[in-house]
């Protein structure tokens, strides 16, 4: 080898390695911090926590809406979408197409993230993880689940898939529920598996519960009777509310029909509305016992007074207002008994528009309880016209939500006071502040009528219940379909309380149009009342009032006997 | 302190500092295979095999390897023939030769025995060698090269054209001529690019000049080692403590890129480590050349050297992003038997050819 050669070699070589090291040097130093976060990048994600929202309670800690854990999967398409070799095993498991999947890679071709497939059983989504599938990566969601399933679904309402609040409670306590999503930065490696959690960016928070005054025992109940009530009738809905006395809660809140929130593909538009507070009604002849409340009010009238209902028509300004029979002379009593509409228009246009009109303004017709979301407020207007007066008296031209209904009636339920009503507990034995709007004298005549009904000398016998004294009024109101009365389409009310000497709850119940034998109030929603309340008495351990002394004493002597 | 002739004569500043590096394999793989004691005992066993090998070639005198030479070539040729009539009866490459026990690599043998064969050749004048030896020489080199591209393996290819070349160049042709060569490579590279390369060699080669262009696609390789490394720093983040390789983000971390864990690791210093420690090899093995007792012991050492130097030189240039992917792995770090081996003949030649001169006379 020649000497000159060595030179060269060496002289090359060394330069070799010097350029390598300069590169190096400049790879660790010049560029380490763009490269570091470079590297970072890679491995380091800020991942999203989801909270966990909170869960929606009854009255008595039942879990009627909870979010449980599932796993979502996702995916880095350009990791991901590379290489589809290793797709089949978990394109089995979770059954998805591969056309599908195909189809989200080049929509998302993209994007830095797309669903594979979302909520899956968190013991599934570890299966696939485990097959090391580079660029996918198992998320934590929650699902939510309703216990209750359709019981009382139209007052929760549901989520969507993101758990966000869509309808019903869901959506009016969102934020509550909700809760706030945290941050933390994990390790990632290259197939998308966390491998360690760094820091915390962002502490979650997760939902509060939320509770309310429902009682879902009451409300399966209430369910239960309302859905066979419309089934054995053939009518195409109802609703059902209890209200609590003296504290104003809403104990049940049914409407039919149901829908299952737990499955979404069951679930039509429309059918999540709370139709009792979105939907209106006509109160009918619900609506009398406050017509005579605010005729006894006047202290000219007392309930024995009495009124020609002969030959069960009236005249006014051309109008003719009917009874189902003439009932002749009769007692303001019985007015309500009998529910004589021609009674009840010969009393109210006794007095001025006004009085009939600020009454029904005082019990709250036409304005909203305010305890629910999307609630309607229903219409109550001045009339005019004689003959509005006259209807306006047993329950027409105006209307009202299922809610607004049992809410007016508390002042039956009371001593004359109007209840707020509400779905956030009280505290026990909690006596809700309101506005008087009768004297307790006219309210225990108006019990008196009330209880009389639900005798079988009244219309709502069916309503009797062993053991208590009820009371209530029947309702059956025409339907109005697109703007007009439509003849034989009813729909069957019944307003009711219990115990009557000192009433614990107030019901009303509607059936929407019930196409069997019967549609009578009396016949249809009395028997729901009866069922429902016969239950309360005994849920709630409230002392009967319907025992008299003789009865008592035969009970006391066959426990003594034993 | 003369040691004439002494039978157990070893080189061993070269000894030491080839051990010093297999131990330094050992470490670095452990952490680049996710701490696996499987792989490292197989490693152990490789290093073990290799460094018997080494020794067994430190016995054979430089005069026999040269006798040897045409033989070892011609059987290397056979043998590559054999490989492509395999590879193109069943489809694909083809570069294993089974031996049940284990599988041979035949491209693997040319490296040593292209250089020998032009040592050979080329010993046999007196030096600078007249056109036609060098001819000739071009030849032996071209035919195995050829060959191992055929397999297809344009790596290796180029790599024992190099081993040849290097021999021709260091034997002492003249200026005019590498100056005549190096512009006809000029003209005869873009042709290649056109011509002969795959796609998937030019997209190799286009990435070099800008990886981050497709980081996801062909850069992504590059771009991954290039991280490993400048996030290491000066000191590095310590042994089993580099994200990228732990986290497995490195491609193919255990073979060609096992400079990028070793650089996360360890940091600049260890880099720098590193160079001196293959440099060292590098001169040392020069040193032998340089005072070899004979042309062909001369131009053996200078050849193997000089290989293991590019070896060294396009592995690091390659994942350090200066140089392309070619496939070429860390002499002595990387993980794979064939080429362990080969090395480590390399070295027991160069150890031999140490003795063989000491014996005759040469201190350091």
């Amino acid at each position: 080898m020649r000497s000159g050669r060595r030179h060269v070699v060496l002289a090359l070589m060394i330069s070799a390695f010097a350029i390598l090291a300069l590169r190096v040097v400049q790879l660790h130093t010049e560029e380490n911090e763009r490269l570091r976060v470079q590297g970072d990048k890679r491995y380091l994600r800020a991942v999203k926590i989801p909270p966990q929202r909170g869960q929606i309670l009854d009255r008595n800690g039942q879990v009627l809406s909870v979010s449980t854990p599932v796993d979502s999967l996702a995916a880095e398409p350009g990791i991901f979408c590379q290489d589809q070799s290793l797709w089949q095993p978990m394109l089995e498991t979770i059954k998805l197409s591969k056309k599908t999947l195909q189809k989200n890679c080049e929509k998302f071709s993209d994007a830095s993230f797309m669903y594979v497939k979302r909520q899956m059983p968190p013991t599934v989504v570890e299966q696939i993880m485990a097959m090391k599938i580079p660029g996918l990566e198992a998320r934590r969601e929650y699902k939510r689940y309703y216990p209750g399933g359709p019981v009382g679904a139209h007052l929760l309402g549901f989520t969507d898939v993101d758990d966000n609040g869509q309808e019903g409670l869901e959506l009016a306590f969102d934020t509550q529920l909700k809760g706030k999503e945290g941050r933390k930065r994990v390790l990632k490696d290259l197939v998308g598996h966390y491998v360690e959690s760094v820091e915390s960016i962002q502490q979650v928070r997760h939902g509060k519960d939320l509770v309310i005054t429902i009682d879902q025992r009451v409300q399966s109940r209430a369910s239960r009777y309302l859905e066979s009530a419309i089934k054995k009738h053939d009518a195409v809905g109802g609703g059902v509310v209890v209200l609590e006395i003296p504290s104003g809660e809403i104990i049940a809140m049914v409407n039919s029909p149901q829908f299952n929130p737990n499955d979404r593909s069951s679930m039509t538009p429309g059918v999540f509305r709370n139709s009792t507070v979105t939907n209106v009604l006509e109160p009918g002849s619900t609506a009398k016992p406050f017509t005579i409340a605010m005729v006894l009010e006047s202290g000219k009238v007392g309930p024995d007074t009495m009124v020609d209902t002969s030959p069960g028509r009236y005249q006014v300004s051309g109008h003719t207002i009917r009874d189902v029979h003439d009932y002749g002379e009769i007692s303001v009593f019985d007015v309500v008994v009998h529910s004589s509409n021609v009674g009840s228009a010969k009393l109210a246009l006794a007095f001025p528009f006004d009085d009939l009109y600020n009454t029904f303004e005082d019990v709250g017709f036409g304005s909203r309880t305010g305890s629910l979301p999307g609630e309607i407020s229903g219409v109550l207007k001045k009339r005019t016209r004689k003959i509005e007066h006259a209807t306006l008296s047993y329950g027409y031209g105006f209307s009202t939500t299922l809610l607004q209904l049992a809410r007016a009636y508390t002042v039956f339920a009371t001593d004359g006071v109007l209840l707020p009503v509400t779905l956030q507990p009280r505290k026990s034995n909690y006596r809700a502040s309101g506005k008087r709007v009768f004297r307790a004298q006219t309210v225990a005549n108006i019990r008196a009528m009330l209880e009389q009904v639900a005798t079988p000398n009244g219309t709502a016998r069916k309503a009797r219940i062993p053991r208590y004294r009820v009371g209530g009024k029947t309702g059956t109101t025409l339907k109005i379909i697109d703007g007009s009365y439509k003849n034989k389409r009813y729909i069957s009310l019944f307003a009711g309380l219990a115990p009557i000497t000192d009433p614990k709850f107030v019901m009303v119940v509607a059936i929407d149009d019930p196409r069997g034998k019967f549609y009578y109030g009396g016949d249809v929603a009395a028997p729901v009342f009866s069922s429902l309340m016969a239950d309360l008495m005994r849920l709630y351990n409230v002392k009967p009032d319907g025992v008299n002394a003789s009865q008592i004493t035969s009970i006391l002597k066959k426990k003594n006997e034993v | 302190m003369r040691q004439t002739d002494n039978p157990s004569y070893i080189d061993l500043p070269l000894l030491t500092v080839v051990l010093m590096l297999c131990a330094l394999s050992l470490i670095v793989l452990y952490s680049a295979t996710g701490e696996s004691f499987d792989q490292l005992i197989r490693r152990s066993i490789h290093v073990g095999f290799a460094l018997v090998v080494m020794l067994v070639f430190t016995r054979i005198p430089p005069s026999m390897l040269s006798r040897w030479s045409p033989n070892v070539y011609a059987v290397g040729l056979g043998l590559l023939f054999i490989v492509l009539t395999i590879g193109s009866i069943g489809k694909g490459a083809q570069r294993w030769i089974d031996l049940g026990i284990f599988q041979f690599q035949p491209a693997e043998m040319m490296k040593i025995a292209v250089p020998m064969m032009v040592a050979w050749t080329v010993a046999r004048v007196t030096l600078p060698p007249n056109p036609i030896f060098i001819i000739l020489s071009i030849f032996i080199v071209l035919i195995p090269t050829t060959l191992v591209i055929l397999q297809p393996d344009l790596g290796t290819g180029l790599l024992i054209a190099l081993a040849g070349i290097v021999v021709i160049f260091l034997a002492g042709i003249g200026w005019k001529l590498v100056v005549t060569v190096l512009l006809s490579l000029a003209v005869i590279v873009p042709a290649m690019w056109v011509f002969v390369l795959h796609d998937y060699q030019r997209s190799r080669v286009l990435t070099l000049f800008d990886p981050w262009a497709d980081p996801l696609g062909v850069g992504y390789h590059i771009i991954q080692s290039i991280i490993a490394i400048g996030s290491g720093g000066v000191q590095g983040k310590g042994w089993l403590s580099g994200t990228q390789s732990q986290l497995e983000f490195i491609p193919e971390q255990r073979t060609d890129f096992i400079f990028a864990v070793y650089a996360e690791e360890f940091g600049l210093i260890g880099v720098i480590v590193l160079l001196m420690l293959y440099l060292f090899l590098v001169f040392r093995g020069l040193s032998i050349a340089f005072h070899a007792r004979d042309t062909y012991s001369r131009l053996l050492a200078g050849g193997l050297s000089t290989t293991f130097f590019f070896y060294v030189f396009v592995n690091i240039g390659m994942v350090s992003g200066i140089l392309p992917v070619v496939g070429i792995p860390l002499p002595l770090m990387s993980y794979g038997g064939t080429s362990m081996v080969t090395l480590m003949i390399g070295f027991g030649i160069l150890m031999s050819i140490a003795r063989d001169s000491r014996s005759r006379g040469w201190r350091r």
